[in-house]
């Protein structure tokens, strides 16, 4: 299929993106800060990092504003940026043992060493309308945190905790550890299947939530049988650690949030014959506080593997088909492609159609006749 | 104070108060010598993970960082700081020389750098707070929790 540049329209374009800025500007009221955006709308900022491949969490701010709420078109903004940026180096291998954890919780033990830490979260709420927070005062916007903050903490709960897999991994009930595959970028590297894990992994990382859920769906619905536990959902803050440049000794850059899910799938046999059955497993991890997306990621983590190891049996179970059709920007930008100019490729339709058409009716049918009026604009 | 720690504080200025920090540097460099010895700069860390099923490493995805390697009075200093500046890296990264060559100014250094630990004490205080308010111990229908 071949494209043909159009002509014309400039001011008109001009004025369509100038149409952007006056209307968010048109209903009156105050510019949103971007601040604001970045500390309220907490995990519509994370969502855009997450997707955007990028933590930024300022320029994702501005980036929501910009785009006027679109989290889509806010990520391709995000990465559109990154692309720009030199890369300084990549990190040592960070572990999500390492995280300042604000929440972990396990779907698998009632007990878990350290404890359940729900932290901030909305799942054993109603999902029923706050109307106070129509009309919210700045003094009560502000004492929320104030107020609560200034209680005295309680007895110590650890900011580290150990991973609820060990218990099972000692008792070895989990499959044996194997040579670990070295990371592959994805930003730099085509997909050719079939992939290492890492690339699915990275892949899966910064994929679009929706997408990602969309193909977990698929296999809690049927296609496929995984019927997953959560052994953990963890979200906290990761110390990124990079070379001091003077001594080369790491040393603390700052905090990147992350959100981590191991789930526990079902078991099936070892590897060799007469091994003991095991659990097999999933991982999900992503940058910010995304944990629907963590949690499809791990499955979808864990529907790849099994495609890998006995062939896919289902959509969720192929690589090509799961990694090639969650990025968002990437298929944000092919269906938004279809509302530009394609006069040429549809005039070329229009003519295959109308040839179709006279050769079946012998050249006299109305209809085709109809239709050579339209596409010839009369 | 270790160097590993006063690196993570004065990232914690740098994110807090970055002019407090280019005041002081400003401050310090104004009565030594200030070499670089690389190109301060402004990019991105791609930040790698271990998975915690089957311990491979892969990509989270990247961080924006910028880094500066000085030297100051003979003494070298550097820093790496997310979300920074290159500016505020150069601020931190002459601050670290100062107080790592125990050069006039260490003293401001470390003051400066008690503000960075007192926000990161902070800041941990309220995740702790978060923690244990939310601590749950759940039970079966039947059992006491």
């Amino acid at each position: 299929m071949g494209y043909v540049a159009i002509r014309g329209g400039e001011a008109a374009i001009t004025e369509a993106a100038r149409l952007l800025d006056v209307l968010r500007s048109a209903a009156g009221g105050e510019p949103l800060g971007v601040d604001a955006i970045r500390d309220q709308l907490g995990l519509l900022v994370d969502r855009v990092c997450g997707e955007g491949g990028c933590w930024e969490p300022r320029l994702a701010a501005l980036a929501v504003k910009q785009s006027r709420g679109d989290p889509l078109e806010a990520a391709f903004l995000l990465r559109a940026w990154r692309s720009t940026r030199p890369r300084l180096g990549a990190t040592a291998p960070h572990r999500g043992s390492e995280l300042r954890l604000v929440r972990r919780i396990s779907a698998a033990f009632k007990e878990v060493p350290g404890g359940q830490v729900l932290g901030p979260g909305s799942d054993y709420l109603q999902r029923l309308f706050r109307y106070d927070l129509l009309d919210e005062s700045p003094e009560a916007f502000r004492s929320a945190a104030r107020d609560w903050f200034a209680g005295a903490a309680p007895a110590e709960v650890p900011a580290t905790l150990p991973k609820v897999l060990d218990a099972l991994r000692a008792e070895g009930l989990l499959t044996p550890p194997r040579p670990p595959l070295e990371a592959y970028d994805v930003t730099r590297e085509p997909l050719v299947f079939p992939v290492p894990r890492p690339a699915a992994l990275a892949a899966m990382a910064r994929g679009e939530t929706g997408g990602l859920l969309a193909m977990a769906y698929s296999t809690m619905r049927g296609y496929g049988y995984l019927h997953p536990t959560v052994a953990e959902l963890r979200y906290g803050f990761l110390p990124l650690r990079w070379p001091h440049p003077a001594t080369g000794q790491e040393v603390e850059a700052g905090e990147v949030p992350v959100t981590e899910c191991e789930i526990v799938a079902m078991h099936g046999q070892g590897d060799a014959e007469g091994e003991p059955p095991r659990f097999s497993l999933g991982y999900g991890c992503c940058l910010g506080h995304q944990e629907v997306k963590a949690i499809a990621m791990a499955m979808c983590d864990r529907s790849l593997q099994n495609g890998a190891e006995r062939g896919a049996q289902h959509p969720a179970e192929d690589a090509e088909f799961v990694l090639m059709h969650i990025d968002g920007i990437e298929s944000m930008g092919f269906c938004s492609h279809y509302k530009l100019p394609h006069y040429v490729t549809f005039q070329s339709d229009l003519d295959n159609l109308r040839k179709s058409r006279s050769k079946l009716a012998g050249g006299t049918d109305a209809a085709s006749a109809a239709l050579a009026e339209v596409g010839d604009g009369r | 104070m270790d160097r590993i720690d006063l690196a993570a504080d004065l990232a914690a200025v740098a994110a807090e108060s970055p002019a407090d920090l280019a005041a002081l540097a400003h401050r310090l460099a104004a009565g030594l010598p200030v070499r670089h010895l690389g190109v301060p700069q402004e990019g991105l860390a791609l930040l790698t993970m271990e998975d915690g099923v089957c311990g491979d490493r892969f990509h989270l995805g990247e961080a924006a960082l910028a880094v500066a390697h000085v030297e100051v009075g003979g003494s070298a200093g550097g820093a790496a700081i997310l979300g920074a500046t290159t500016a505020t890296a150069v601020a931190a990264a002459v601050c670290d020389a100062v107080a790592a060559g125990g050069l006039p100014g260490a003293e401001a250094v470390h003051a400066l750098a008690a503000r960075g630990r007192a926000a990161r004490a902070e800041r941990d205080r309220r995740r702790a707070q978060m923690r244990a308010a939310t601590r749950v111990d759940f039970a079966e229908l039947g059992e006491s929790a």
